[in-house]
């Protein structure tokens, strides 16, 4: 049962994990800095703007989207969506 | 509806005439509800979003077969696209002409389209950005918002000439849009 929970979990958390970007990931505090590390983790970065307060980027990697939305100041990840 | 004229059902001499069939109705509301819903109240980047999107475009579809295979007024041969007809459309109201036409008038049947194709172009845009090889390019989400921003205009033409044929005409069309029959004045020919 514990297996099949493991298995479950690790599923679902699946699309995620494509994305491998967490609320402790620091991408940098300007759009040149964001796009060159997205770029170094193998992220096509599509767009990148300033998007309420945070800096948003529109990236794609093997074959999935995401919004990747990073706080200016300390310039970790805030929001993950993927699409 | 301030210009239209009030309590003019049954009034002496008037035909009501059945021309929108529940079908059109439907449509025609369901596509208001979804600009409304979709322009005002969620979130651009929600599953809502694209859910009410594909019911706009689904009622569209409906109606465009519904222009092939639905009762008389609701085929596109009663209301072709035609500005030479549209423009005389508006010779005649400038002229004086008092004929009632019981499918669209050719101003409006222009508007019909109009509104139509944008709603496809929005929805085509809109598709466009949540798929892989356009997520994120920025012309087709450029595209999806002057569509709106067209949308939005064609909205404020299409009431406003609903209100001004009302007044010209004697026929309540947002009622008729609502019952499904309109009430032609007596001495008004029909075409």
């Amino acid at each position: 049962m514990k297996t099949f929970a493991l298995i479950a979990a690790m599923a679902l958390a699946a699309p995620v994990l494509a994305m491998d970007l967490s609320g402790d990931t620091v991408l940098g505090t300007t759009e040149a800095e964001i796009t060159a590390k997205l770029t170094d983790m193998g992220y096509e970065v599509r767009k990148i703007e300033a998007e309420d307060g945070k800096i948003e980027a529109y990236v794609v990697k093997d074959g999935k989207m995401a919004e990747v939305y990073v706080d200016p100041v300390s310039g970790k990840v805030a929001k993950l969506e993927a699409k | 509806m301030g210009l239209t004229r009030a309590s003019d059902r049954g009034r002496a001499g008037a035909r009501d005439i059945a021309v929108w069939d529940p079908l059109v109705r439907m449509v025609h509301w369901g596509l208001a509800l979804s600009v409304l819903v979709n322009g005002a109240l969620t979130d651009e980047d929600g599953i809502v979003h694209e859910w009410v999107g594909y019911a706009a475009l689904g009622l569209l579809a409906i109606r465009l077969m519904w222009g092939i295979v639905g009762p008389r007024p609701a085929r596109f041969a009663s209301f072709p696209p035609s500005p030479g007809a549209a423009v005389r459309h508006l010779g005649g109201i400038v002229g004086g002409d008092r004929t009632v036409h019981l499918s669209h008038n050719p101003l409006g049947a222009l508007m019909v389209y109009n509104i139509w194709l944008t709603v496809a172009a929005l929805c085509a845009t809109g598709i466009m950005m949540g798929s892989l090889r356009f997520f994120g390019v920025d012309w087709v989400e450029e595209a999806h918002e002057a569509a709106f921003s067209w949308l939005m205009i064609s909205v404020v033409l299409h009431v406003g000439g609903v209100l001004f044929d009302s007044w010209r005409s004697g026929v309540p069309l947002a009622r008729a849009m609502l019952t499904g029959r309109k009430s032609v004045p007596a001495d008004r020919p029909v075409a």
